[in-house]
């Protein structure tokens, strides 16, 4: 069975895999000084509208227009919030809001031309180590080992 | 990486799309080709973002610039794995041996729930399960990040249904609920429902149950509240279009007694108990209850799980008793064509004695009969036959005979339908 949520999670890993490529390439045209094009300057806000949901997300608030919920699907939601906390390292604190709020700062700091070194590094670390995660995970989605087979026939006949 | 690695993984995305656009080419004509358009839209956009990815490997500025860029090669290969996963579903498109019951059961799922329609796959799975995949919105995250998009409002949609049981007429609103997962994606209804609650009540439950946890992180709880909003709004939406049916088939497939965990769906008990508040509000419970009070006084005594993580499990259902007004108000507001209580009273009594005595119906009182109100009959039927004990649940679903006479009355009411309309 093709479930529902290994599709999501494959085409969603992919979707912020792709997005944290873009971001990189963004900062490494930014670090070279040449300045960022008009498609650099569009990844960097679609990072920036990433990041600011998954704030809103980790508020005492339930989410009631959450923008990544009419974003993509529900197991999208899900996959980008494990990714991003994860990449953050927001899965050892229970500060992940602050560690957020920090990165949407050095984007916008990126995109205003006003960007330290150790922010751009700083930025550049997040999105390096999401970019790996997703790659990794999608692998294991598109080709799971056996035992990882097992475990999603389990996942759909839960679903 | 280097030129070399670029050119392999160039070489090998290249053949990987060929080998794609031969299955798609090879595919029958009819239902369910909306699947091929699709699939040529996410192949076509990798073979421009592979074009793409070229080019930017010979214009990048640093080794690092590099590696990102063959990294996002790789990211397309991967995503023409994805495409391989729908062999399987092309192989079904057009398929003739489908029992035309089945097929316009389907097209009544689609009318009640589906505003844009959609283009039908129907897949003999080999797990014993119901279940739905909106291929275009599960892969509408990758496709706008590839800069396109599905523009068919009609979807392709796969429906699957259990191989060793594809002609279950009593269990076909489980794919009801199934069909709802589409619904409440397509016209964003777990946001409607969210929309129209009291959020000050449910955030101070929110808030309180947090306090109690320890103060962990808030958004794990938050997706997993959307998923029970969800499960919650397919089961009213399949409650509104089948009426009572849904409740019984639900008792007979979740199965009642099985307590469930904490986990994406609210615990059976629950479901069932509010599947008997909403018959109540749609003016069903009188004749459920007269039919079969045992198997009702036998659903409200279930009983969900202790808790193993108590103030999670006390803010999801306290959430959900918040959120059910909405989740009701919501789902009736969304079906078109449900079944209607009055109209079903009106054609009980025939409906029920012809199914009973092994006759299959196509009309009652010289009208066609709604496929949905066979199938409640159907239940009541054998409920009337087996006794009303929730036994008879499992041996109705499990009469394979009687099950066929339900997909034929199914079929022949939509021959008369047909005939009447020329």
């Amino acid at each position: 069975m093709l479930d529902r949520r290994r599709l999501e999670i494959a085409t969603s890993n992919a979707s912020l895999g792709m997005l944290a490529d873009d971001v990189l390439i963004a900062i490494f045209h930014y670090l070279s000084g040449v300045g960022l094009d008009h498609p650099d300057r569009h990844s960097l806000q679609r990072a920036l509208g990433i990041l600011r949901a998954v704030t809103e997300l980790d508020t005492r608030q339930v989410a009631t227009g959450s923008i990544l919920r009419t974003m993509a699907p529900l197991g999208a939601l899900e996959e980008t919030l494990v990714q991003v906390t994860n990449a953050s390292g927001g899965a050892d604190t229970d500060n992940l809001g602050s560690l957020i709020s920090i990165y949407i700062a050095e984007l916008e700091a990126v995109l205003n031309n006003t960007a330290e070194n150790d922010q751009v590094q700083h930025i550049k670390d997040l999105f390096e180590r999401l970019a790996e995660s997703t790659l990794s995970q999608s692998e294991d989605v598109v080709r799971p080992s056996r035992d990882d087979r097992q475990e999603w026939i389990n996942k759909a006949l839960n679903s | 990486m280097d030129q070399q690695s670029l050119e392999l993984l160039e070489t090998l995305l290249t053949d990987r799309l060929a080998r794609i656009e031969a299955i798609c080419s090879a595919a029958s004509p009819g239902r369910g080709h909306r699947m091929i358009a699709l699939a040529r839209i996410i192949s076509s956009s990798l073979a421009g973002e592979k074009d793409r990815v070229v080019q930017s490997y010979t214009a990048a500025g640093s080794d690092d610039e590099r590696r990102a860029v063959l990294r996002r090669l790789l990211r397309l290969l991967q995503l023409s794995e994805v495409l391989s996963l729908l062999k399987p579903y092309v192989d079904d498109i057009g398929r003739r041996d489908v029992p035309l019951g089945l097929w316009r059961m389907i097209d009544l799922m689609i009318a009640g729930l589906l505003p844009n329609g959609a283009d039908a796959i129907i897949h003999f799975d080999d797990h014993h399960m119901y279940a739905t995949a909106d291929l275009a919105a599960g892969v509408a995250t990758v496709l706008s990040t590839l800069g396109t998009a599905y523009a068919d409002p009609i979807r392709p949609v796969v429906f699957f249904v259990p191989g060793t049981d594809p002609t279950n007429a009593l269990l076909l609103p489980i794919l009801a609920h199934e069909v709802g997962h589409t619904a409440v994606e397509q016209a964003n209804l777990g946001s409607a429902t969210l929309s129209k609650v009291d959020i000050t009540a449910l955030n101070q439950l929110f808030d309180k149950s947090l306090k109690a946890a320890g103060n962990p992180p808030p958004g794990p709880w938050q997706v997993q509240l959307f998923r029970w909003v969800d499960e919650l709004l397919c089961d009213a939406l399949a409650t509104v279009l089948t009426g009572p049916s849904l409740l019984l088939s639900s008792a007979m497939f979740l199965p009642a007694p099985n307590p469930g965990a904490l986990s994406s769906h609210p615990f059976p008990a629950d479901r069932l108990r509010l599947s008997l508040e909403q018959l109540d509000r749609l003016g069903w419970l009188p004749l459920v209850t007269s039919v079969a009070p045992g198997i009702v006084q036998w659903l409200r005594g279930l009983q969900v799980p202790t808790p193993s993580d108590p103030p999670r499990q006390e803010f999801l259902r306290g959430a959900i008793e918040i959120l059910k007004p909405a989740i009701f108000e919501v789902s009736e507001n969304h079906v078109r064509e449900p079944l209607n209580p009055v109209a079903f009273t009106a054609v009980q009594t025939d409906l029920v004695a012809l199914l009973t005595d092994g006759i299959p119906v196509a009309e009652v009182s010289g009208s066609a009969v709604q496929p949905w109100a066979i199938v409640l009959a159907a239940w009541l039927s054998q409920i009337g036959l087996r006794g009303d004990a929730p036994r008879s649940l499992a041996s109705a679903t499990a009469d394979r005979q009687f099950n066929s006479l339900v997909h034929k009355s199914i079929e022949l009411s939509g021959i008369l339908t047909i005939w009447k309309s020329l």
